[in-house]
């Protein structure tokens, strides 16, 4: 499409972002598809991406327009659908003494599409924690700005979101 | 001792979501964008009349629902092709007129569009699902669609392809009537039993419309030809210097239907025997638009 013709109150920015979304687009739904696993939700998700983009753009926000923005853009709106995921099936919170917090060591090697599979089994809150950690390979620090939770609060979750792990991988190794 | 669950770490890998979701995705950016619609491109065809929709006007998404056909002296149209394919008129605009018992439905009129500029020969209707969705996979899709809007037969949008090739999308307020019969090459003496999309770069085509109609493609007898599947009339694309639509019209006896296109004033090509019929190509109205006649097995 010829872009040239644009009046001015299109924003500057307009054309880079579709030249980025034509380029871009396969890397954020393949991001978004091997995190939720499910067509429709990717679809969904890369829609609100790039609208969020569009958004940005709009307002007159100057944003260096590259894939990794875009992936920054919908890590938020991953972390969004998780939360909302969260609070569809909250059913319990348990209050706990810490005790729980501590980890034992678990040294054994993952066959790698299982450790896949069971991520994805997971509840939306420890499968948001360890996509950060692990997937993306965010820091604790970065998984926790991401998560918009404090720094100890984001520990305490990947110390339960890991455990959790533990019995889902070794569930379904005994279950075969 | 390394984290077990480091192995979740491996690289990403791009992955294209279906043509028709990335080409609706992209209108809905276009449209956030603020980009206007071209204002070039708003063809005005002979408006579908019918409040009925029938099996006339297509069964499915990407069969096409009413054919324009922009013509001079529409009146003197109505007369020509009347009298070589048997078509009558309800009263239409500019002295042209709806044939009513043609499949698909077809339009004659004098190819005014709403800028005031003509436009002669074919424009298509395409039927559609849901215009709205439509639209913006044709904005997406580096194509122009005006706002749908509200006509006494359902929803309407006036577009033209990636390549500027004028089309209207139509989303029908009703589901055909039944007709179990096969209408994929017509059935009566003067139905359409092919159309032909002449594209400048066959290529574009194949994409825009994948994405806006969710056509698919098959090889078609020539390198620069292809074969669309699934969509009724039979039709085909191919790659020319002239792009448009060309019409083949179904006809009884072609010998006796060649001689009346002479006596009319137009002029036809030799009849040829083909694997499917007799066809003679190249035939030309009196007011020099351009068909084709087709006498298939009954």
């Amino acid at each position: 499409m010829d872009m040239s013709g644009l009046p001015a109150v299109v924003p500057s920015q307009g054309p880079e972002l579709l030249a980025l979304y034509d380029r871009g687009l396969p890397e954020v739904y393949g991001y978004l598809l091997r995190r939720c696993s499910d067509p429709p939700t990717a679809e969904d998700l890369t829609s609100e991406t790039f609208l969020a983009a569009a958004a940005v753009v709009r307002n007159g926000v100057q944003t260096e327009m590259t894939i990794p923005w875009l992936i920054g853009v919908a890590r938020h709106k991953l972390v969004d659908h998780w939360r909302r995921q969260e609070r569809q099936q909250r059913t319990l919170v348990l209050i706990t003494d810490g005790s729980e917090l501590v980890e034992d060591p678990w040294e054994v090697e993952l066959d790698a599409i299982r450790a896949q599979t069971v991520l994805e089994e997971l509840g939306p809150h420890h499968q948001a924690a360890l996509t950060l950690r692990y997937l993306d390979g965010l820091s604790v620090p970065e998984t926790a700005a991401a998560l918009q939770r404090t720094l100890h609060a984001t520990e305490a979750l990947l110390v339960r979101a890991r455990r959790a792990y533990r019995h889902a991988y070794e569930r379904s190794e005994s279950d075969d | 001792m390394t984290d077990p669950l480091e192995i979740l770490h491996s690289p990403d890998r791009p992955i294209d979501p279906s043509p028709g979701f990335a080409a609706e995705l992209r209108g809905r950016l276009v449209d956030a964008l603020e980009t206007p619609p071209d204002p070039q491109i708003t063809p005005k065809g002979a408006a579908m009349r019918t409040t009925a929709v029938q099996f006339r006007n297509g069964h499915r998404q990407g069969d096409i629902s009413y054919i324009s056909l922009g013509i001079p002296d529409p009146a003197r149209g109505a007369a020509f092709y009347g009298a070589l394919l048997g078509w009558s008129f309800a009263p239409g605009d500019a002295g042209g007129g709806q044939a009513d018992e043609v499949t698909p439905q077809i339009g004659i009129f004098d190819g005014t569009r709403a800028d005031g500029s003509v436009t002669l020969g074919v424009v298509l209707g395409y039927r559609v699902d849901d215009v709205d969705a439509a639209t913006l996979r044709v904005r997406g899709a580096g194509g122009t669609a005006t706002d749908p809007q509200d006509r006494p037969y359902g929803i309407e949008s006036a577009c033209a392809d990636n390549q500027g090739l004028p089309f209207y999308l139509h989303q029908l307020l009703d589901a055909p009537t039944d007709d179990d019969g096969d209408l994929s090459n017509g059935r009566r003496h003067g139905d359409i039993s092919y159309m032909s999309l002449g594209v400048p770069v066959l290529a574009l085509a194949e994409a825009f419309y994948g994405a806006v109609l969710g056509w698919s493609f098959t090889p078609g007898s020539s390198p620069q030809g292809r074969q669309i599947e699934g969509v009724t009339p039979m039709s085909g694309l191919f790659q020319t210097d002239t792009p448009g639509v060309l019409l083949a019209y179904r006809v009884d006896d072609i010998h006796t239907a060649v001689a009346r296109v002479g006596e009319l004033g137009g002029t036809a090509g030799p009849v040829e025997e083909r694997p499917y019929g007799l066809a003679a190509d190249n035939c030309v109205d009196d007011q020099g638009t351009a068909f084709q006649l087709l006498q298939l097995p009954v």
